[in-house]
């Protein structure tokens, strides 16, 4: 019977009690193996403790200095107490006013669809039920079809929807605004400036080169206090509801990284869009030949470790229209801490899952109605970022298109 | 400038005074500034690189804590939330980096945010360090800086929301793993 790696360890760092660190000594003193091992566990300590030297700082770093960085923090932070003023206090619902000129390129990092995809597919009240949702670390996309009267209840103007903006409003700390997006000439200026590998399609749909524009980064974070939050569940008649205690005084942060689209064609410009949200009212061939790709790295959420998502997704989804036993079984089965669910009214757009650019991605696709001609979205993750294609037309030209990204 | 004790937040949230959190005066909030400021600091400075970043990130730590310190009054209780807070923060970054670093790698671009004043190889080793800690998950990587810098495993403990006796295991763990990344890295070094 040997010691097991957990225990040597905790003894090599003088970190086992008594009456454990004698007996671990004791067996030592007798058992050939446990000391080659012993020994094994200490080499590896001191080569992974030589290779994390390299990255510390100077021991002559100025910055070490604590005192000196307590006078920094003073008076930077009488610089924050007048931002704090400032700071984004939205009036009415933070998810609203996400379809400002100037959150639009928050919009398009949070979901990671291009704002014409919006435009596309959703109207913007489902938009914002994704940014919601779509709050992880991106490895993979589930569509969720959902009872689009229940959609509504979480849309911008439900009352639920006000009180939820008003309690994330009331928090919400800005540590990183977007600054306006920018167009670049070439994928080499895109990718300089996004940080990531831009890909474009290998010939110009339409023969024209695209316009590339790159969106911002945003960041922002807030603190949730359970006592509001479950008081505004109770008054909007979801008080059977129980949001897990985890979540109290959770700081919870959100890291959108810049996005690119590329606009190959006639589309939408930035320009004309303003804060109408009369986007659903498009004359019907104005963009057949507009397509949009975007790709992002896919947003980034923090929350502590004792924060338990998955419970806190089951009350959502329960919002939703599903059955607490729904709920539950289909929380468990998502890893919440990487998927992308993007919720779509079941009677508004058929999905299917699609190979697309060597791996599974997800088609959505809405026929002509309302006078509006056919258009789709396809949305798939690789190498770590998302991409969006959205276009009016036939889905195969997508694809193809798709397949085509170098 | 002094901070003082808060009033019961208001609830319409416009226009209050951002001040430090309940319970906590201001001598107790330097206090723990002045004791976890130069740990926090280096913890940032092995992840993200640059002194100045890291010292941003820092700064960003201690004000998440002015501002809307969660409601631990224990001390230790409260350093494992600043070394989450911090290694959160460092993590987006070397993310970031890995990602800049993969792309420009790709584009030939290789060296690019090499600090000019340090040698080559030294500067290529850091790099491959930093990408073999990039490339675990968080939480190792997490677990392995905060164990160089020094904190114990009962400090871990709370900082990772593990219990004591699981450290040393899940230690070995994240070294062997370590290990593995750096070498695949580095497969003409020793």
């Amino acid at each position: 019977m040997h010691i097991n790696d957990g225990q040597l360890r905790a003894y090599l760092d003088g970190e086992l009690n008594e009456p454990y660190s004698r007996l671990v000594r004791d067996h030592l003193a007798t058992c050939p193996v446990c000391q080659a091992q012993l020994a094994q566990l200490q080499t590896r300590i001191s080569r992974v403790d030589e290779r994390l030297a390299l990255l510390s700082p100077q021991p002559d770093d100025s910055r070490l200095a604590a005192r000196p960085a307590l006078l920094s923090f003073k008076s930077q932070t009488a610089m924050r107490l007048g931002k704090e003023k400032n700071r984004m206090f939205i009036r009415g619902n933070i998810f609203s006013n996400l379809f400002t000129q100037r959150w639009r390129p928050l919009v398009l990092g949070l979901i990671a669809l291009a704002l014409a995809v919006g435009l596309f597919t959703f109207p913007p009240a489902h938009q914002a039920l994704s940014a919601f949702l779509s709050l992880f670390r991106i490895h993979q996309i589930t569509i969720l079809e959902v009872d689009s009267t229940r959609l509504s209840d979480l849309a911008g103007d439900s009352p639920l929807g006000k009180r939820l903006g008003q309690l994330l409003s009331d928090t919400v700390t800005v540590t990183k605004e977007p600054a306006d997006p920018e167009t670049v000439g070439s994928a080499d200026e895109a990718s300089q400036k996004a940080g990531f590998r831009v890909r474009l399609f290998k010939d110009n749909p339409s023969g024209a080169p695209p316009r590339l524009t790159v969106q911002d980064n945003a960041a922002f974070y807030f603190a949730v206090d359970l006592d509001r939050a479950q008081a505004i569940l109770d008054e909007t008649g979801y008080g059977h509801l129980k949001l897990p205690e985890s979540i109290d005084g959770a700081t919870i942060s959100f890291d959108i990284p810049k996005a690119v689209s590329a606009a190959y064609g006639d589309c939408p410009t930035r320009e004309r869009r303003d804060d109408d949200d009369d986007t659903d009212r498009l004359p019907p061939d104005a963009f057949k030949n507009c397509v949009i790709l975007a790709q992002t790295p896919g947003p980034v959420v923090n929350a502590p470790p004792e924060v338990d998502m998955a419970p806190l997704a089951e009350v959502g989804l329960q919002i939703l229209g599903m059955t607490p036993e729904e709920a539950r079984n289909f929380s468990q089965a998502v890893d919440w801490t990487s998927t992308l669910v993007v919720p779509i009214p079941r009677n508004g757009a058929q999905y299917k899952q699609v190979q697309v650019d060597g791996v599974t991605g997800n088609l959505i696709y809405r026929r002509a109605d309302d006078g509006m001609p056919e258009r789709y979205t396809i949305l798939w993750v690789k190498d770590d970022l998302v991409y969006a294609l959205a276009a009016i037309g036939d889905p195969e030209a997508g694809l193809t298109l798709a397949n085509s990204l170098q | 400038m002094t901070l003082t004790t808060d009033q019961p937040r208001a609830s319409s949230g416009k226009t209050h005074q951002a001040e430090a959190s309940p319970a906590m005066t201001s001598q107790q909030f330097e206090a723990i500034f002045l004791e976890h400021w130069p740990r926090i600091y280096r913890t940032l400075v092995q992840l993200v690189g640059d002194p100045d970043e890291a010292e941003d990130l820092a700064l960003e730590t201690f004000w998440r804590l002015y501002f809307h310190r969660p409601d631990k009054q224990r001390e230790t209780k409260l350093a494992g939330w600043l070394y989450r807070v911090a290694t959160h923060l460092g993590l987006n970054a070397l993310r970031a980096w890995k990602r800049r670093q993969r792309y420009e790698a790709e584009a030939g671009l290789f060296d690019s945010v090499a600090d000019p004043v340090e040698s080559f190889a030294a500067d290529e080793e850091r790099s491959r360090v930093r990408q073999a800690l990039g490339e675990m998950k968080p939480r190792q990587t997490q677990l392995l800086i905060l164990r160089y810098s020094g904190l114990s495993y009962r400090e871990l403990a709370e900082a990772l929301n593990v219990s004591v006796n699981s450290v040393g295991a899940l230690l070995v763990r994240a070294e062997r793993e370590f290990e593995q990344r750096y070498r695949r890295l580095n497969p003409t070094g020793e």
